[in-house]
């Protein structure tokens, strides 16, 4: 019993799993209302793979937040069998919930097989985990990819699992069976406690009294306290520079593109979408179709497939934004001392705000042409430029709602990680409501802008800005800044 | 096993620089022992080895009679550790960590834990996310004694306890010893805190252990001489192997040696100078025992 | 028995402790017999180690100023008057020995220092 409370007391927060469960229930009805607004959400049988993988996989990713929060504690290395204890407790966790889970959602439908699901649940409990654990990196992208595919493909993926049954379970199983192996190595528990919580090592207007010779050591690779930018003249865009510089060291492009590159799991997506579905053409051929109708749904050509992954599309858009608000934000540190006046300071992060909106959006749009039309080029479409792309819709949406993203960012700075922890959810239903509304809109409207829309839009997004600055200005002139 | 911890010709680096530089020290039974160095010279790297948080990169590293590397549940409830950064459970109030951590322990001392909340004016019901720096280090400490550990390795218990505070948890520290017989190892920049409470001193500098030895014995071979002579000049240097550190200038001289009482006469004596020897307290000793002692 | 320590001292701490306890048997304070206090409570009182108190211990009885007797606390042994003498002017010597030093530093003669050392004594005794 001691043993199961080791892991257990640390998920026992209030909130956690009300959080995760209000998430799922809105992805689940908001996937599936888009998609197949006549079908009942849970009882349906590809639904029910949904259900009892997304839940679990949600509970799982909280579970491996509360693991990692512990894993890098200090305290906790040398906590006499440690290892033992956290894993079994996070398998019961795991096995608990997901019995719970299928118990609630198959009480109207017999044919499920219960064990099987429960499995799943468990396994997906772990995926979620190792999603956003730093164990392993491989392993996180490979679980993020297959929760994908399981929101996005759940119909598919029901298929396959009834057709290759033993494959199925004997991968999930292995693969399982890696997540616990990494979550709860001796190597995690060793090296996570000794991790310095920030990676880079001083910022450059305060070098001199940073120097700290043993956090250098420990973050060669980091560092680069040592390297000052050209030309800096403490004008605004010069310490918007300097930000850039200190969120992103000296080749901020080079992280840019790294971060575009994440667009790569779309795609992946996107091929494994093709592979899935029943084709009649060449395989490139059909993987340039449906990229290019995914990125641009042309209005002359008819949708392929009974579920074109125009939902993964929109909701990668938003993902991308708040990752880039949220994982690698243009910011001054937080909590040093510069030279600058409050006001001063706000008009900074608003300039540098605005330098990221601008370079995300003009990446993503020049990614999503480029890719788009390779696709029509592998597809052997005519180069046609007469009406708007698909995902132009939800980049609008995108940039004009980034401030808050961005606000709410600002705000995270001053806060602990029980408050993040919250937010992380508040943000996943932000985006799924995103989603649905975007959608919505693109499908309702013509393929062309109307003026209205135009209006509209660039009202909202000079609007949104302007209440971003004000509300900049009143935080960073009236309230505590660390 | 007669030693808590034993190194033997410990290596570590990062990234090709050599942190710990073939570190060998052995450290008995029910000693109190004082880390010292300066900044960077490897004292966490070293007691981040004696937990097994860090391995070797050449050497061997045993802690209780066991490899570092397989340390197991066994030692783990003799340790009890107090890490240089401190990183806990914000989200958790006081009473409620150290309930989730004394979940982990087969023995728990609920007397010692209270009565230590008492006198270091801990609020249980405090979340750990709000106390301050110096409630945090006290909480990490109540944390590692109330299993009543054999080995207890603190890295700088004390740095950001204020002096009331930091004076009961060197009381407490002391009784820690008396009670449980525990070796302590303790790193410390706070040398008069250190020299209060330790019996025992390794002085390391860039990873290379300088001194190991009884503070008492270091505090009596150790002293200052200050020399002078009536008439005549004393030679530009003393060449005599006793003498670690020296400044003369003329007719005067303050030296620092290392030596038993018997030298004082015979230098005396060769010279025909005067001789004044003064003891020399460990925050006077330090500079000599991080740079020129060989021993 | 009254032991005041000095940790941040340059003498060790048990050789501090030694020189109190002798101290105190030469002035008499400490009478042949009398109980010396615990290690376990003398060490908690100073706020030191209990090995120190007991190196210290040990050590004084080596020399023969404590006596060690099963189950009981160390008490202060019996001497002979000569021997009793000889420790009282020993501690005096060594308490002279920086004034020699002194006396030699200033080029004060010896003549002129014992009566000094002679005149300071009479006029204490007044």
């Amino acid at each position: 019993m001691r043993s199961l409370l080791a892991f257990t007391s640390l998920i026992a927060r209030p909130a956690t799993f009300l959080w995760g469960a209000l998430a799922v229930i809105v992805v689940t009805i908001a996937v599936v209302g888009v998609q197949e607004p006549d079908v009942p959400v849970l009882i349906a049988s590809d639904y029910a793979l949904l259900v009892c993988f997304g839940y679990p996989f949600v509970a799982g990713t909280l579970a491996g937040m509360a693991l990692r929060e512990f894993q890098s504690s200090s305290f906790a290395w040398t906590l006499p069998g440690v290892r033992s204890r956290t894993a079994l407790g996070f398998l019961a966790c795991a096995l608990t919930l997901s019995m719970v889970v299928v118990a609630l959602t198959l009480s109207g439908d017999v044919t499920q097989n219960l064990v099987l699901l429960t499995g799943f649940g468990t396994a997906s409990f772990y995926l979620g985990a190792v999603s956003v654990h730093p164990a392993s990196r491989w392993l996180g992208f490979a679980s993020s990819l297959l929760a994908l595919l399981v929101v996005f493909e759940s119909g598919h993926m029901a298929r396959l699992i009834d057709t290759y049954l033993l494959t199925s379970v004997s991968l999930t199983a292995v693969l399982t069976g890696l997540c616990m192996q990494q979550l709860f190595g001796l190597s995690v528990f060793r090296g996570m406690p000794s991790i310095p919580t920030s990676p880079m090592a001083g910022a450059f207007s305060l070098n001199a009294s940073l120097r700290m010779e043993r956090l250098k050591l420990v973050t060669a690779t980091h560092t680069h306290v040592d390297e000052l930018p050209a030309g800096f003249d403490h004008s605004i865009w010069s310490w918007v520079r300097a930000a850039a510089y200190e969120s992103y060291g000296p080749q901020p492009v080079k992280v840019a593109l790294r971060s575009i590159s994440r667009l790569g799991l779309l795609f992946c997506l996107i091929v494994l979408h093709t592979l899935l579905e029943p084709r009649s053409v060449p395989l490139l051929e059909m993987i340039g179709k449906i990229t290019y109708d995914a990125l641009f749904r042309p209005p002359y050509l008819a949708a392929i497939g009974d579920r074109p992954p125009y939902v993964a599309v929109s909701l990668w858009i938003a993902a991308m934004g708040a990752g880039i608000v949220f994982a690698t934000p243009l910011a001054l540190r937080s909590k040093l001392l510069y030279p600058l006046a409050r006001r001063q300071r706000s008009q900074i992060a608003h300039r540098a705000s605005l330098a990221l909106g601008a370079t995300f959006a003009v990446l993503m749009a020049a990614s999503f042409l480029i890719v788009g039309h390779l696709a029509g080029w592998l597809a052997d479409y005519p180069l046609r430029m007469d009406f708007i792309p698909f995902f132009v819709r939800p980049l609008l949406g995108t940039l004009i709602l980034l401030p808050s993203a961005q606000y709410a960012a600002v705000l995270s700075l001053t806060s602990n990680f029980t408050k993040q922890y919250g937010a992380a959810f508040l943000l996943i239903m932000g985006m799924t409501a995103f989603v649905t509304v975007v959608l919505a809109w693109s499908f309702l409207l013509p393929s062309v802008l109307t003026l209205t829309e135009m209006v509209l839009s660039a009202a909202l997004l000079i609007a949104s800005q302007f209440v971003y600055r004000r509300a900049l200005e009143k935080r960073y002139t009236q309230a505590d800044l660390v | 096993m007669n030693y808590a911890i034993e190194f033997a010709g410990l290596t570590k680096r990062f990234e090709q620089v050599a942190v710990l530089d073939d570190v060998t020290l052995t450290i008995g039974k029910s000693s109190l022992v004082g880390l010292l160095g300066r900044n960077g010279s490897g004292k966490t790297t070293l007691l981040r080895h004696v937990v097994g948080q860090l391995l070797p990169t050449a050497g061997i590293a045993e802690t209780l009679g066991r490899t570092t590397s397989d340390l197991r549940r066994d030692e783990f409830e003799r340790i009890g550790f107090v890490p240089q950064e401190i990183r806990l459970l914000d989200w958790m109030t006081v009473s409620q960590h150290i309930s989730y951590v004394r979940g982990f322990y087969k023995r728990w001392d609920s007397e010692r834990e209270s009565r230590l909340l008492d006198e270091l004016e801990l609020d249980g019901n405090m979340q750990v996310g709000a106390l301050s720096t110096g409630d945090v280090q006290k909480l990490a400490v109540v944390l590692a004694v109330c299993h009543h550990p054999e080995l207890l390795i603190l890295d700088e218990p004390v740095s950001n306890l204020d002096p009331i505070a930091r004076s009961l948890m060197l009381e407490f520290l002391l009784e820690v010893t008396r009670e449980d017989d525990a070796t302590i190892v303790i790193s410390s920049h706070v040398l008069r805190d250190v020299e209060r409470i330790v019996d025992w001193v390794v002085c390391l500098n860039h990873g290379r252990v300088m001194t190991d030895e009884a503070l008492d014995e270091l505090k009596e071979r150790y002293a200052e001489w200050h020399v002078t002579k009536q008439d005549g000049k004393l030679p530009a240097s003393f060449t005599e192997s006793f003498v670690v550190e020296q400044e003369v200038n003329g007719r005067e001289a303050r030296v620092i040696v290392r030596s038993d009482g018997a030298d004082a006469e015979s230098f005396r004596a060769a010279y025909s100078c005067e001789l004044v020897v003064r003891a020399l307290n460990l925050e006077q000793l330090f500079p000599v025992l991080i740079g020129g002692d060989q021993a | 028995m009254l032991i005041a320590v000095d940790t941040s001292s340059g003498v060790p701490v048990y050789r501090q402790i030694m020189d109190q306890v002798r101290f105190h048997i030469s002035t008499g304070m400490l009478e042949p017999g009398d109980a010396i206090p615990s290690t376990r409570s003398l060490s908690a009182e100073l706020g030191v180690t209990p090995m120190t108190i007991s190196k210290a211990f040990s050590l004084l009885e080596a020399e023969g100023l404590l006596d060690r007797r099963r189950g009981l606390p160390l008490v202060v042994r019996a001497r002979a008057a000569e021997q009793v003498q000889a420790s009282k002017l020993e501690a005096l010597r060594t308490a002279l020995g920086p004034i020699v030093t002194m006396t030699r530093q200033l080029g004060v003669a010896s003549r002129h220092a014992t009566e000094l050392f002679r005149k300071l004594l009479e006029d204490s005794q007044e």
